[in-house]
């Protein structure tokens, strides 16, 4: 048996006291929370009787697979993240390449387009309903001044949900911007003065310097994207409340429904693990398809010797 | 690392099963077994007791008159009883009701609560307010109004006491009136049915200037107010008489027309459905007429020269010219989590704001209708017509005194008003309810997403 050294044990206890806080905190507002509700979401737990709670196996579960509003907030959530995604990553992207150019007056776009993310989403989406209104609204104005008739926008089943993807995609960009602009200015100038010999056009050094080289900042701003966007709430809270009849309801907002407003904890918490086990599962994924195209990038340096 | 997790794991599941076993507050009397001080009997006690009372943020008038009374309460109880009040903004999402939930979760409701009438049915069936009736000597409730008592009994036991009542009445700019060559009715049974209400505010609906004048506004959140204002619209009921389903009343025929009109009234250009109450008083009003409660009524005094020439009249009748008018107010009841120490005390605390003396002065500086009967008789207002509120005051005694309709007696109220509401906004504001089969599919989703979250709650 190994003998540990004192400066050993020393090492090892500064160490553990640098993990400290984070081990409590994380234990405390992580861990058993999530055991928590990992342990509601078996019982009939009413938060006004807490007292009667019983264990009701796996009913809660059952009862979600029938209750047609959480399959619409599933659906509504699904419809968010893929229209949200992959546009707000790409507006975040160009608005990223055209304030990366050295150009007078570049400051105040990036002022301008990080703007709304630094402004509170409850005031924005508050801004939003007034914009959005049938009588006065701005969207609407301007709308008119096409000939186009009134829209009803956050009171139209079927735009009231595609009108909170656009006002998120607006507000939530900027964010995206500055870490596309950070990964942008770590692009190497010499690659670029290479294809500049090469006489390669603007085209071919986007997508032959520039998104490779930014490929990894990208998979990272997808992924804070797609986990917010799963997380959405704020937004549907605030302009529609779910409605008009249930279109934007989202399953963040259908679990403070359940959990919160009509005190069902032991079902909101079936929700919640269950959106819990999404996110393990697409996160196992990721971790997949990440380790499959190493092994395949491995193949093809072994193969065909990086070509 | 193994070890660690499943230490972790073992005390996340001590710490719910403890949640559970925690919970519970004291006992509750049994019917019959009276507990408290009879008429006239002067509270003793040795030493002095603290008592905690929650209530929601009101508005100017209410703020004042709840500092006013409390502060007179502990000055009169001095030595004996001391009431330390918290008040919590109650919003337009029930962060009010939220907030009880959770403390009834975790053993920490106050001593006295004030809720909303409705919702005494739930509290009352969770435990979370105990009845007093083993507090209240026989015959102190006789002076309330009926429907009052009613609202505050559940199951034949009295959960709670009620100091003032709402109702929701008829307000209109007698300036646009008269101009319009419009008159209001001034008798009960002269009351304009919905129909006629309609046909008016069509009337009164005109561009003014550069903007739109409604005939009438609809104002409110949708939180709970479209269904307290709407529900004597369903002639033949919302919810069956347990209080357990709506299916077939909320999305009945009746209920199908009753949306139908609805629509009707923003289809027609009637209706301004996304207004507040400012647009009505406005200088240059929004809307001529105003569907609102009672409690308006100080904030519209408040605003004083700032608000227009304004007047009520009654809640619309039904064809046959019958009037059930929406009513129900707060009401004050006493937690589970009050010990049994605490709660004669508790209930002294009660009968003072709910005293003769309280219910005058709080419906005098609050403009609301006082709880109890004997008052529409000796308070000027609603009794002399020489008084400069009489015109106002004396409608409004009329259609709490004979026509009042209580809001749904049902455990499951939060999510009854939360839903009817909802569908109610969506029927007068989206553009995908424009017929009677659209109007009747919301009404059905709002019904069975109901009938499912009662059905979730345990009776006991």
């Amino acid at each position: 048996m190994n003998k540990v050294s004192a400066r050993q044990k020393r090492i090892n206890f500064t160490g553990w006291m640098f993990m400290l806080p984070a081990l409590v905190f994380g234990t405390v507002f992580l861990i058993v929370p999530i055991v928590m509700c990992f342990v509601f979401s078996f019982t009939d737990f009413y938060m006004l009787r807490p007292e009667s709670t019983l264990f009701v196996g796996f009913e809660n579960y059952v009862d979600l697979f029938s209750d047609a509003i959480f399959g619409k907030a599933i659906t509504n959530t699904l419809l968010f993240v893929v229209v949200v995604v992959p546009l707000q990553c790409l507006l975040a992207l160009v608005l990223a390449l055209l304030v990366n150019k050295r150009w007078r007056g570049c400051g105040v776009f990036k002022l301008a387009y990080f703007a709304p993310v630094i402004t509170s989403m409850t005031v924005v989406a508050l801004l939003f309903q007034i914009f959005y209104q049938r009588d006065g609204g701005i969207f609407n104005l301007l709308l008119s001044l096409f000939g186009v008739e009134a829209q009803g926008f956050l009171q139209d089943e079927g735009q009231a949900m595609l009108c909170i993807c656009f006002m998120s995609v607006w507000q939530g960009a900027g964010y995206q911007m500055i870490i596309f602009l950070a990964g942008l200015q770590g692009v190497s100038r010499e690659l670029y003065e290479a294809a500049d010999i090469d006489a390669a056009n603007a085209w071919d050094k986007l997508v032959h310097i520039t998104l490779p080289s930014i490929a990894p900042v990208t998979g990272f701003v997808v992924i804070i994207t797609l986990v917010g966007a799963f997380k959405v709430f704020t937004q549907v809270q605030i302009m529609t409340n779910g409605g008009p009849n249930n279109s934007t309801i989202t399953v963040v907002y259908y679990i403070f429904q359940k959990g919160m407003s009509e005190q069902l904890v032991g079902y909101g918490s079936a929700i919640s693990m269950l959106f819990t086990l999404v996110f393990v599962a697409a996160s196992l994924l990721r971790g997949g398809a990440a380790k499959g195209v190493g092994l395949y990038r491995r193949y093809r340096e072994r193969v065909l010797g990086g070509y | 690392m193994k070890k660690f997790l499943a230490v972790i794991c073992a005390l996340a599941l001590g710490a719910g099963c403890m949640l559970f076993a925690a919970c519970g507050g004291g006992s509750t009397a049994g019917s019959g077994e009276f507990l408290g001080l009879e008429e006239g009997e002067e509270f003793v006690t040795d030493e002095e007791i603290a008592l905690t009372f929650t209530r929601p943020t009101g508005n100017d008038a209410q703020e004042a008159w709840w500092s006013e009374t409390i502060a007179a309460f502990n000055e009169k109880y001095e030595g004996r009883i001391r009431v330390s009040e918290t008040t919590v903004t109650r919003g337009n999402s029930r962060e009010y009701e939220q907030r009880i939930s959770i403390w009834a979760a975790s053993d920490s409701l106050p001593d006295v609560l004030y809720v909303d009438g409705p919702f005494i049915s739930n509290y009352a069936n969770s435990g979370v307010l105990i009845p007093i009736d083993n507090y209240i000597y026989e015959g102190y409730t006789d002076g309330f109004l009926e429907y009052v008592n009613e609202q505050n009994t559940y199951n034949d036991r009295l959960y709670a006491l009620s100091i003032v009542d709402s109702t929701v009445v008829l307000f209109y700019n007698k300036d646009v009136l008269a101009d319009e060559n419009v008159t209001v009715p001034t008798e009960l049974e002269g009351a304009w049915t919905w129909d006629e209400l309609k046909t008016t505010a069509e009337e009164l609906t005109a561009r003014v200037g550069s903007r739109k004048r409604y005939g009438l506004q609809i104002a409110g959140d949708a939180g709970e107010w479209l269904s307290y204002v709407f529900t004597p619209l369903w002639e033949e009921g919302v919810i069956s008489s347990d209080g357990l389903t709506t299916t077939g009343y909320l999305n009945g025929d009746a209920g199908i027309d009753a949306g139908v009109y609805l629509r009707s009234l923003v289809d027609d250009g009637a209706v301004y459905a996304s207004a507040t109450s400012s647009d009505f008083s406005a200088e240059s009003p929004a809307a001529s007429m105003a569907l609102m409660g009672t409690q308006n009524i100080s904030e519209f005094f408040e605003l004083g020269d700032e608000m227009c020439d304004w007047g009520v009249t009654f809640y619309p009748a039904s064809e046959d010219g019958s009037i059930s008018a929406p009513c129900g107010g707060w009401t004050l009841g006493i937690t589970n989590d009050c010990s049994e120490g605490k709660r004669v005390a508790a209930s002294e605390f009660i009968k003072y704001l709910t005293s003769a003396e309280s219910c005058e002065s709080c419906a005098r500086a609050t403009s609301s209708p006082p709880s109890r009967t004997a008052l529409y008789d000796t308070m000027p207002e609603y009794s002399d017509p020489s008084n400069e509120y009489y015109e106002i005051f004396s409608i409004i005694k009329e259609q709490i005194v004979t026509c009042a309709q209580l809001r749904p007696k049902t455990v499951g109220y939060e999510v009854f008003s939360t839903e009817m509401s909802k569908a109610i906004k969506d029927i007068l504001t989206s553009s995908n309810y424009g017929s009677r089969d659209s109007i009747r599919t919301r009404l059905t989703t709002a019904a069975t997403t109901i009938d499912a979250s009662i059905e979730q709650i345990k009776i006991y």
